[in-house]
């Protein structure tokens, strides 16, 4: 493990990639024999290995942070990981080793398994290579990986009717999206020459040019189709309400931050000259955002449907906090975006994990038919209150932490704008109180509990005990002590000020 | 064909023609299979860029290599993508989004 | 000349994709429009890329949109709207058009005088197997994807 290029192939792309070929052969050989049960769970299993044991191997190699010597070898040129990359994959992988865990017991009652966990295997080494990207081509190759894993994964729910609907019009979407997105690199390349987005960033020095604004323009639409920023988020609450419970808190938690992730990669690298233009349209952008996904979240009777919109608002806080970052090179704004990601990732998790388990048990997403719930089933209750009270941005707790970053970063511009922005922000955070605490209120009134409680009967399996736990004590503790937290933050703010120059 | 390259203008053309219908397709009309070949034609367009980039820049190779690789997964998006149709037309007997639109989006 | 009738061909096959009222027509445009790609891929000096697209383009997705819509195929094709093509959707795409246009006249605006196309082959087994080579296991991986997730799509365990 020389250089970070050759540690990223071989560490972390190789054996995820090989062991979703690994679980898919032997889940689908033992399903043969023993049962497709069993099949899931042997899937189950190395999916785990292969997560878990890539992740110590990136706590272990802490030098690839730093950046070792370019790759000796040339194939290895379109990966450039820096501390930006390793903080993604520090996010990536406890989530989804925590989500597959969940799954073991959560997609019990469905068959063919073997197929889920090789494609959440695949969907992981996607974003683990768009974080490690570092040539515009390798980075689209890596974003459909994991963009037809997840769409997969959408509807793999096949039997009924919104799984399906959602996925197809989740494909269109994000295939025009990605499109989009790829036909402004291609304007670049036909402009430039250059493939490279170091190559790219020396040539398109010479902005404003109208190719150049152009290709800017369809990178952000694109780009923007996949991080759910508000014109372009309509496919959102479909796709992550009808997909399974798991998908849908990798889907809000870490999959439309891995598209805004790769915005900022090009923004970054190709558009840095203009990173001042670019931030003001991310604040713009993100103020629509935060309180169309607020406003809209207000008025659903569905408690995925409503977490979804949360996630579009949640979307409009992390580019908030780059906007501002940007605009007023200010290190608060980005540090509280990064580390918005990181606290979001688990709340939002959280949040669909435990809805999820009590969606399954009570069989209904209707929040009127919840009524209860969460008192026949406290467990998964108090962790749906902990989560909601998370994205509430309630003290006490993590998301209170990152928010109170981006709040800080608008007053410390000290123009108006900063200040109207904050209070934007403020703003939004109490109207989420309106969705989040009649949510908790009507899991926790006397309902029909008696009913719920006979479906619900059942005490948790472990499976569902130990991701919840530990996601619900990320958030806490993070909430208390975010300086825990901020460890991988920190450099990768460097990292994007060596960009800024703030 | 040394002339291909003094040929910038209808090229472009071309693409922002087809890129443009593309577009189109996937956003106004109703048919899902019309959609996918919207998407179809939007990587035509995006491919014939990193051709006619690669021929222009006097680099045909890294051209050709880009293009062939968005032609594989167009080609992989579509098989998704048809295999979602068919599941659609499973459920509802129908291909057109006026007949299947039950999500409020 | 020959470039000019070629890129008008498949600007005309676009057209045919989009706006013809039946569906099979759509697809047999859209393997035209693949077909005159490929051969302008050709006079570019490209020819994998242009065996690539005839291949895959036009042969395969072609193939796979027949197979598919002759499953779904009967009513359904009644059901597709005559388009109306209305003043305002072709003053838009008018427009659309003329932008684009002038983006890509600014685009290489003084560029081109500077630079000759070099019509060679070009080194490409060497690129794709070379510098590009992780790219190439990418598509081995898509493929994959797409195999698995179709299969997932289509499982009959899964029935109830």
């Amino acid at each position: 493990m020389q250089t970070p290029e050759l540690f990223w192939a071989m560490g972390l792309l190789l054996p995820l990639f090989m062991g979703a070929v690994l679980a898919y052969v032997v889940g689908k050989i033992i399903s043969r024999t023993r049962g497709d049960r069993a099949g899931g769970l042997a899937a189950a299993a190395i999916t785990l290995a292969a997560a878990a044991g890539v992740y110590i191997l990136t706590l272990v190699y802490p030098h690839i942070s730093t950046g070792g010597a370019a790759a000796a070898v040339d194939w290895l040129g379109v990966l450039e990981p820096d501390a930006l990359s390793l903080f993604m994959v520090k996010v990536i992988f406890p989530l989804i080793i925590l989500v597959a865990i969940y799954s073991i017991d959560y997609m019990k009652e469905d068959l063919g398994t073997d197929k889920y966990y090789a494609l959440l295997l695949i969907m992981t080494g996607g974003m683990v290579g768009v974080a490690g990207a570092g040539d515009i081509v390798s980075l689209y190759v890596f974003f459909e990986i994991l963009s037809i894993s997840s769409y997969c994964l959408v509807s793999f729910r096949k039997q009924s009717w919104e799984p399906i609907e959602a996925g197809f019009k989740y494909v269109i979407t994000n295939a025009l999206g990605s499109t989009l997105a790829i036909l402004g690199l291609g304007l670049l390349y036909l402009f430039s020459g250059k493939l490279s987005m170091a190559e790219i960033a020396a040539q398109v020095s010479g902005w404003p040019d109208l190719p150049v604004m152009a290709a800017l323009v369809l990178v952000i639409t694109g780009f923007g189709v996949k991080a759910a920023m508000v014109p372009l988020h309509f496919w959102l609450p479909d796709a992550h309400s009808a997909a399974p419970s798991g998908i849908s808190a990798l889907l809000s938690g870490i999959v439309i931050q891995v598209g805004f992730f790769a915005m900022l990669r090009l923004v970054l690298t190709v558009f840095a000259v203009q990173l001042q233009m670019v931030g003001l349209i991310l604040i713009v952008f993100a103020a629509i955002t935060m309180t169309y996904g607020n406003y809209i979240a207000l008025a659903q009777s569905d408690i995925k449907r409503m977490l979804a919109y949360s996630s579009v608002a949640q979307m409009g806080y992390i580019i908030l906090g780059f906007g501002v970052g940007f605009y007023y090179q200010s290190v608060n704004g980005i540090t509280g975006g990064l580390f918005h990601i990181e606290t979001h990732a688990f709340m939002k998790a959280l949040a669909f994990l435990s809805a999820g388990y009590i969606i399954e048990r009570a069989g209904t997403r209707r929040m009127a038919e919840l009524k209860g719930a969460g008192r026949a089933m406290p467990l998964a209750g108090a962790a749906f209150a902990v989560a909601a009270l998370g994205l509430a941005g309630i003290p006490a707790f993590s998301g209170f932490m990152s928010k109170l970053m981006i709040y800080k970063s608008g007053f410390q511009a000290g123009t108006a704008l900063g200040v109207v922005l904050s209070s934007v922000a403020i703003a939004n955070s109490i109207i989420s109180l309106g969705y989040y605490l009649p949510a908790i209120h009507t899991l926790f009134s006397p309902g029909d509990a008696a009913a719920l409680k006979q479906k619900g009967a059942a005490s948790p399996a472990a499976a569902v005990i130990l991701p919840v736990a530990a996601m619900a004590l990320i958030t806490l503790v993070l909430g208390w002590y975010p300086e825990l937290g901020l460890g991988p933050v920190n450099p990768a703010v460097a990292e994007i000020f060596k960009v800024i120059g703030g | 064909m040394s002339d291909a390259a003094a040929n910038w203008i209808w090229v472009s053309a071309a693409i922002a023609v087809i890129a443009g219908l593309g577009i189109y397709g996937i956003v106004a009309r109703r048919n899902l299979f019309r959609m996918l070949m919207g998407f179809t034609m939007l990587t035509k367009a995006v491919t014939l860029a990193f051709v006619y980039g690669g021929a222009y820049w006097m680099n045909p190779g890294l051209g050709q290599s880009l293009a062939i690789i968005i032609i594989v997964i167009e080609a992989a998006v579509t098989a998704v993508g048809m295999s979602m149709i068919v599941n659609i037309y499973r459920h509802y007997g129908a291909v057109d989004t006026s007949q299947i639109k039950r999500l409020r989006g | 000349m020959l470039v000019v009738l070629l890129l008008a061909l498949m600007a005309l096959a676009a057209l045919g994709v989009v706006f013809s009222r039946d569906l099979l027509y759509a697809v047999i445009s859209l393997g035209l429009l693949s077909v005159f790609t490929s051969v302008f891929f050709y006079t570019l000096g490209a020819p994998y890329a242009s065996i690539m697209e005839l291949s895959i383009g036009a042969g395969l997705i072609t193939v796979l949109f027949m197979a598919t819509i002759s499953l779904v195929e009967e009513r359904q094709l009644k059901g597709e709207r005559k388009l109306k093509l209305s003043f305002l959707s072709v003053a838009g795409l008018l427009v659309t058009g003329a932008v684009a246009l002038f983006i890509f006249t600014a685009l290489f605006k003084g560029a081109a005088a500077e630079h000759a196309a070099v019509i060679s082959p070009g080194p490409l087994p060497e690129i794709l197997w070379g510098k590009r080579l992780l790219d190439v296991l990418g598509l081995g991986i898509i493929i994959f994807a797409a195999a698995i997730g179709i299969g997932a799509l289509f499982r009959t365990e899964g029935e109830k």
